[in-house]
């Protein structure tokens, strides 16, 4: 039986709420401490944990025994927040991404295996037993070649933190692609592997784009695949993927719940629905799954499920996707087929 | 000028900044209340202010500086009224040169006879409604240009143009099968948010100032109800053709969508009702009070009684084996009227750069561009909706072949 591992919560505006749910709840893991520059939200969040949870304005004031950090500030802190816990020899799991640019995430990464701590990644979404089904299933080749897919996802509004970082381009990383694409581009790449070729259009004008929509190639299962997704904060989209496939069209809901549907080619009519045998309609929550997820990476029971290794890939292909972006007023529609893509 | 523009991540708020920015960033405060929502202004990397019309002291705050104001906020409740006499002492308080406000045609009523009407006709909105809650805005404007707060108040009809809110809605009561044509040439009234941001900005600068109202529309349309449904549902690649009834059946689904009026003895009924009842009888004293209640009514009429106990009252919405289509479509449709620009021409100088031919051909081309139906993935994405929204796909399903 192991003692809880202390965690400590750097960052207390929205999402760390969720994150302090997840510490409640998760067996092994125990809420010591909530970090923020304010130290009424400090406290606040403190307060809403109950318990003898300490508030502190800094990491420099954090008690001694911290096993582990929920780093949940704005994204561009990411990088200097992970380095000093993980200086301290405290392990880190960071919200999604990594950090806003590759050398920074390098640096992290960099850290965590000179310090022997683990440092991985909130993509929650990982996490979902859906998505792990769907991987083993791209992997044993069960719906045949797959040759194109197309996914969505947007909302008219929402999420507003509490900083408002996300009205600044700098803070974020970028736009609508961070904020909400780096989920899927995550999934994608855990799905496909790494694209060979990218290309972007956005309509960013010197701040974060609202509205992202990207095309990538693959080489898949030694065919090739093509793919488009899209991504808005100004207009709702059912956030859903679909897939051609050789057996036919493959799609998948955006939600913890969501099963997998098969719609053969031979049988229009006809939905085949996909699910592990046994498996329970509630998942859980996937911030506790993901924290129990990183418990156990911490006490070097298993490799967590989004390290800091592969959240680096996603933060390439950020990079790339807005290296080249163009604007999405350009003449050619960006639903065309990738033209002048960066082989990667 | 300074103009400040309360509730500017809204969809017309947004234009209006975007369309000031352009001109001289300087010149444009946008107010939001939640950052959430402001992508649209955000992505310019325009710097954006937080207030909520209900905090007096940041309302003060944010208008400190601006000569001009534009009031494009929206809100459920009381919220609207509360806000704008919150947002009117602030004008004065800041010495604001000229409040613009947008209300709405929907102040003057839901049913007309046809024809075409003009400011002066009398508003017949229905209590409780929509438009009765922003002709009490209204009033409060007028009000307060009486004690010396230049205003005017602009009412457009509903607004197209790109990422128009009430356009998607009605495409996407299209594609659920939620949307019906009523058999009669009925007219459609829309401004283009283009439109009525250049009826804004002329209203910025001069006109009337009395704080009364003020129609903006699309130039002379001739637009009817069939001509937008059916183009949308063309361009949002719906099969057609699409359902028609007559107005008489309209009339019948709104009046089984509306709300039940209150009633004291469905009140009193639910109140005594088996769920409750239980846990009150959790109490002793309340268990009594149930168990003297219930030898009370054993006394009453049974014509009494029974109205008390309530037989179950046969639900008058539409069944389930027979279409639902939504409410909002057909009591629009069933509107039939248009509203005069004349006031606008002469008053303001409005003469909208955009016809409604080009407002809809806009829409239609960015529709195409941000949903990809018609692209090479098109037919995913479309299966991919049909599921997300049945569960399964209709058969016959051009989008699975």
């Amino acid at each position: 039986m192991h003692n809880p591992l202390n965690i400590a919560i750097v960052g207390c505006g929205r999402i760390a709420q969720r994150h302090a749910a997840a510490c409640l709840q998760t067996e092994g893991a125990r809420l010591a401490a909530a970090v923020d520059a304010d130290l009424e939200r400090a406290r606040s969040l403190a307060r809403l944990a109950g318990g003898d949870v300490q508030a502190a304005t800094s990491i420099d004031e954090l008690p001694g025994g911290i096993d582990g950090a929920v780093i949940a500030t704005p994204n561009h802190l990411h990088c200097e927040t992970a380095i000093a816990c993980l200086k301290r020899g405290i392990s880190v799991l960071i919200e999604k991404p990594l950090a806003t640019t590759v050398a920074d995430g390098e640096a992290i990464h960099l850290e965590a295996v000179k310090q022997g701590r683990v440092a991985c990644v909130g993509y929650s979404q990982r996490h979902r037993p859906n998505v792990q089904l769907m991987k083993r299933l791209l992997e044993r080749e069960h719906f045949g070649a797959v040759k194109r897919f197309a996914y969505q996802c947007g909302s008219r509004g929402g999420w507003s933190p509490l900083s408002r970082y996300n009205l600044d381009r700098q803070s974020v990383g970028g736009g609508v692609l961070v904020v909400m694409g780096t989920h899927f581009l995550d999934r994608m790449l855990h799905w496909f592997g790494y694209p060979r070729e990218a290309a972007l259009v956005h309509d960013g004008a010197g701040g974060p784009e609202a509205n992202a929509f990207a095309s990538f190639r693959f080489d898949f299962g030694g065919r090739q695949l093509e793919g488009e997704a899209r991504f808005s904060k100004m207009t709702a989209m059912t956030p859903v993927i679909a897939m051609d496939a050789e057996a036919g069209t493959v799609v998948l809901a955006d939600h913890d719940r969501a099963q997998i549907r098969l719609f053969p080619h031979t049988e229009p009519g006809l939905a085949v629905v996909l699910q592990d045998r046994g498996a329970s309609g509630d998942p859980g929550d996937i911030f506790q799954l993901q924290l129990a997820d990183f418990v156990a990476a911490c006490r070097g029971e298993r490799e967590p499920m989004s390290p800091s290794a592969s959240a680096l890939e996603s933060l390439r292909l950020l990079e790339t996707l807005y290296a080249q972006a163009e604007p999405f007023d350009a003449p050619r529609s960006p639903v065309q087929p990738v033209q002048e893509l960066i082989s990667l | 000028m300074k103009i400040a523009i309360v509730g500017a991540s809204g969809f017309v708020g947004s234009a209006l900044a975007e369309s000031l920015w352009q001109s001289d960033p300087g010149s444009v405060v946008p107010l939001i209340h939640r950052s959430g929502n402001a992508w649209q202004l955000a992505r310019h990397g325009m710097p954006l202010r937080c207030a909520d019309v209900l905090n007096k002291a940041e309302l003060r705050g944010a208008l400190e500086g601006c000569t001009h104001l534009v009031n494009c906020f929206r809100a459920g409740g009381d919220v609207m009224v509360r806000g704008l006499a919150n947002l009117i002492d602030a004008a004065r308080a800041a010495g604001i040169q000229r409040l613009v406000h947008i209300s709405s045609v929907a102040v003057y009523g839901p049913r007309f006879d046809g024809g075409t009407i003009d400011e002066q006709c009398p508003k017949r909105a229905e209590p409780g409604s929509y438009g009765a809650m922003k002709e009490q805005c209204d009033r409060m404007i007028a009000k307060a240009a009486r004690r010396g707060l230049p205003a005017v108040v602009l009412c457009p009809p509903n607004v197209s143009g790109v990422n128009s809110p009430f356009l998607l809605a009605l495409v996407e009561h299209l594609r659920s099968g939620k949307g019906a044509i009523i058999d009669a040439e009925l007219p459609c009234e829309l401004v283009d948010v283009q439109n009525l941001v250049h009826a804004i900005r002329l209203a910025l600068d001069g006109g009337p100032a009395d704080g009364s109202r003020v129609f903006v529309t699309d130039q002379e349309s001739r637009l009817t109800w069939r001509d937008l449904i059916e183009q949308l549902a063309e361009a949002a690649l719906i099969d057609l053709p699409l359902p028609v009834i007559s107005s008489a059946a309209a009339e019948t689904v709104l009046r089984a969508s509306r709300r039940p009026q209150a009633s004291f003895t469905r009140a009193i009924r639910r109140l005594f009702a088996a769920d409750v009842r239980k846990a009150l009888r959790q109490d002793p004293m309340w268990q009594s009070a149930i168990d003297a209640v219930a030898r009370l009514s054993k006394r009453m009429p049974a014509r009494m009684r029974g109205r008390m106990n309530g037989a179950p009252t046969l639900a008058r919405g539409p069944s389930a084996n027979r279409p639902s289509y939504a409410a909002t479509v057909l009591e629009q449709q069933l509107r039939n009227v248009r509203y005069s620009n004349a006031r606008a021409i002469k008053e303001l100088g409005y003469r909208p750069p955009i016809s409604g031919e080009q407002s809809l051909s806009g829409f239609r081309h960015w529709l195409d561009r941000q949903f990809g139906w018609r692209g090479p993935m098109g037919d995913l994405v479309l299966t991919a909706l049909a599921v997300g929204r049945d569960g399964l796909p209709p058969l016959g399903n051009s989008a699975l072949s």
